[in-house]
């Protein structure tokens, strides 16, 4: 038995129980031992002062790409305790976090062989699927083994070469526009599919407000139906290409105020269950100008918290869009802070917008030392 | 610090006219010092181009600069070298000015940001060909006795995919002058309208009472997939036909930035018409860009 660490006077947000109060948490032996009053005596135990600072449970993310260590040390950085990691993730290795494998739905035009990783879900990437007939299969096919599958929804023939949303920034600046209903018509097309063969069904960084119509529509009827943003969609529009800045070149692209905002509301309200990531990070000569030459890719796991607060949700739906929420989508053990359950914890400066503390299994695996 | 033209997006009003008052100058054989004497001006074409080039590499020995001409064939572009790695090196032969031609929008704002000289764009993706949009207001400048306002253009054709016509439009607005943007529906969306100009899809509805039209070259290279059905149809629907000129406003003038599809988007007889200012546009483009050469150096 090791000593005992107590989380001394944060404010904890643990959406999962629906806490929202200043708690002492104590962690033993990798678990969660104890949510108690502030000021509590634990024989023996080592104090970390945490007053003014959020204690949350381990952010949990459902789509990245990991190629090497340092995007393992960037996911820690941002307070992140359990990754499903992309089928294009190269990454193979041990860590101290949590990392699920997301299996290939499809290889080209076929049905790709089922990953030995035991995977928890399946996904064709961020490729659009080649035809109607080949989703259909795979949805059939994903039925039998019982895994959710993950959807990048996209009309590749409405998406062209396009770099950056349809509208007044894309026209004024040169870019290629990628119009909304490249995206809204795949949506449309996969509930359709969906209804017909049933299963499980998540769709992938949603970033129309076109997309969340559909969505609701099957919701309502429903539909065992399920959805992510990601954290740069819900703050960003493609005004951010403006210069073209790199920062705008992401894939799906960035949308209109008007997305932006009903990505948001949808949030908030939990139409959107979790923020993904997104996080991939292509090597620097790969993310050299011009604009279009660049490969899309965002570094994003250190800023997704801070980015979903920006966008002006409550603290209470961000969180839940990065813990529970996420966790919820694949049944996972995961995102909350639960008394005798895995002592994940992120620590998170409100004030700085940095993760403080990341523990995986009671583990210290991240410290700000920049404060 | 250098000076660069970039684009005419936000470029104000007096110093669109400060420019055309030199370029004028130039114009009219008046200007005789050679104030490039010694200097070297760097064509760096990354994309086919003669009439630019000509138009550019005429201004710079006009002005008595050395001018270095690099394009494509027969570069490092193609063993892989970076824009911005090609770019540095030319600088480093201490050109006074670049003029850079990209396939890539953005790129000769990104040059100007790693070199020291001055960067001209002559074009950039689909973004901006601002001393072409300079050329085109000065050659309707001084046809109407240098002022631009209240003046309706129509500019027709490809204008999604064209620079010429994005330049246009602020270099017009900036001076006072409606632009009307018409050609299919997949070559002119609405989106245009967000900056400023007047969309339709109706030919006639464009041309009348316009006091000028400029008639776009159809950018097939740059058209991932057939944006009309046939050229017989571009050209019946879109094309300035003789017929079509015949019902333009008196005195209305015909420009078209080069080079013509004849008997595609303008007819022959309409090009070579008394209305068509196609020739004055490339006699005058030579008196701009030497005004913008000054102008950076």
């Amino acid at each position: 038995m090791t000593a005992p660490l107590v989380l001394r006077a944060g404010r904890v947000i643990d959406p999962g129980n629906q806490i929202d109060a200043t708690v002492d948490v104590v962690l033993r032996d990798g678990r969660v031992a104890g949510l108690e009053k502030p000021g509590a005596i634990e024989a023996g135990a080592r104090v970390l002062d945490v007053r003014g600072l959020w204690v949350l449970p381990g952010l949990v993310d459902l789509r990245c790409v990991l190629d090497d260590e340092l995007d393992l040390l960037k996911a820690k950085q941002g307070g992140f305790t359990t990754l499903l990691a992309d089928p294009s993730s190269t990454w193979r290795g041990t860590t101290e976090l949590r990392v699920k494998r997301v299996g290939a739905l499809v290889r080209g035009t076929e049905l790709a062989e089922v990953s030995m990783e035991a995977p928890v879900a399946l996904s064709a990437g961020s490729a659009p699927l080649a035809s109607s007939g080949l989703l259909r299969r795979a949805l059939q096919y994903a039925r039998s083994l019982s895994l959710p599958v993950m959807l990048h929804s996209e009309d590749a023939s409405l998406s062209g070469r396009g770099l950056l949303g349809e509208g007044p920034t894309a026209t004024r600046l040169g870019l290629q526009g990628v119009p909304a209903s490249a995206e809204v018509s795949a949506v449309a097309r996969d509930l359709a599919l969906f209804e017909d063969v049933g299963g499980r069904l998540h769709f992938s960084h949603l970033t129309c407000a076109g997309s969340l119509r559909y969505l609701k529509e099957a919701r309502t009827a429903g539909l065992f139906v399920s959805a992510d943003v990601t954290a740069h969609h819900l703050r960003f529009t493609d005004e951010l290409a403006d210069g073209y800045s790199l920062d705008a070149r992401v894939w799906p692209v960035l949308r209109s105020k008007a997305d932006a905002e009903a990505l948001r509301a949808a949030a908030e309200v939990g139409l959107i269950d979790a923020v993904a990531t997104d996080h991939r990070c292509p090597s620097a000569a790969e993310r050299e100008p011009p604009f279009d030459h660049c490969v899309p890719g965002r570094d994003a796991f250190a800023t997704a918290l801070s980015d979903v607060l920006a966008a002006g949700l409550s603290a209470l739906r961000a969180v839940a869009l990065l813990t529970s929420g996420p966790a919820q989508v694949l049944g996972l053990e995961a995102g909350r802070l639960a008394v005798g359950g895995p002592a994940d914890v992120a620590v998170f400066d409100p004030k700085s917008g940095r993760m403080r503390y990341t523990f995986v299994a009671g583990q210290l695996v991240h410290e700000d030392k920049a404060r | 610090m250098a000076r660069h033209l970039l684009a005419l997006e936000g470029t104000p009003r007096l110093e669109i006219e400060k420019l055309f008052a030199r370029a004028a100058a130039h114009a009219s054989g008046e200007v005789r010092n050679r104030p490039l004497i010694g200097q070297v001006v760097a064509n760096l074409f990354f994309e086919p181009s003669t009439r630019t080039r000509s138009s550019f590499e005429t201004a710079a020995a006009g002005l008595g600069a050395h001018v270095l001409n690099w394009t494509v064939a027969g570069s490092s572009a193609s063993k892989g070298e970076t824009l911005i790695d090609t770019v540095k090196n030319i600088a480093a032969l201490g050109p006074v000015a670049l003029v850079i031609r990209h396939s890539s929008s953005g790129a000769a704002a990104l040059a100007a940001t790693v070199v020291g000289c001055a960067v001209i764009n002559a074009g950039d993706g689909l973004h901006e060909h601002p001393s072409q949009g300079l050329l085109d207001a000065f050659t309707l400048w001084r046809r109407w006795g240098g002022s631009l306002s209240g003046k309706r253009v129509a500019i027709i054709g490809d204008v999604l995919h064209s620079r010429v016509a994005r330049s246009n439009l602020h270099a017009l607005r900036a001076l006072g002058a409606t632009v009307v943007f018409c050609g299919p529906p997949t070559l002119v969306p609405k989106t245009f309208e967000a900056l400023g100009a007047l969309v339709t899809w109706n030919v006639d509805e464009a041309t009348l009472d316009a006091d000028a039209v400029m008639m776009l070259r159809l950018q097939r290279e740059r058209m991932a997939e057939a944006a009309f059905p046939t050229e017989a149809e571009y050209h019946r629907r879109w094309g300035l036909t003789v017929e079509r000129a015949a019902r333009l406003k008196a005195g209305a003038v015909v420009l078209h930035p080069g080079p013509v599809n004849r008997g595609f988007e303008i007819d022959p007889e309409v090009a070579d018409g008394p209305r068509s200012v196609i020739l004055e546009q490339v006699s005058n483009g030579v008196a701009v860009r030497k005004a913008i050469l000054e102008a950076v150096t």
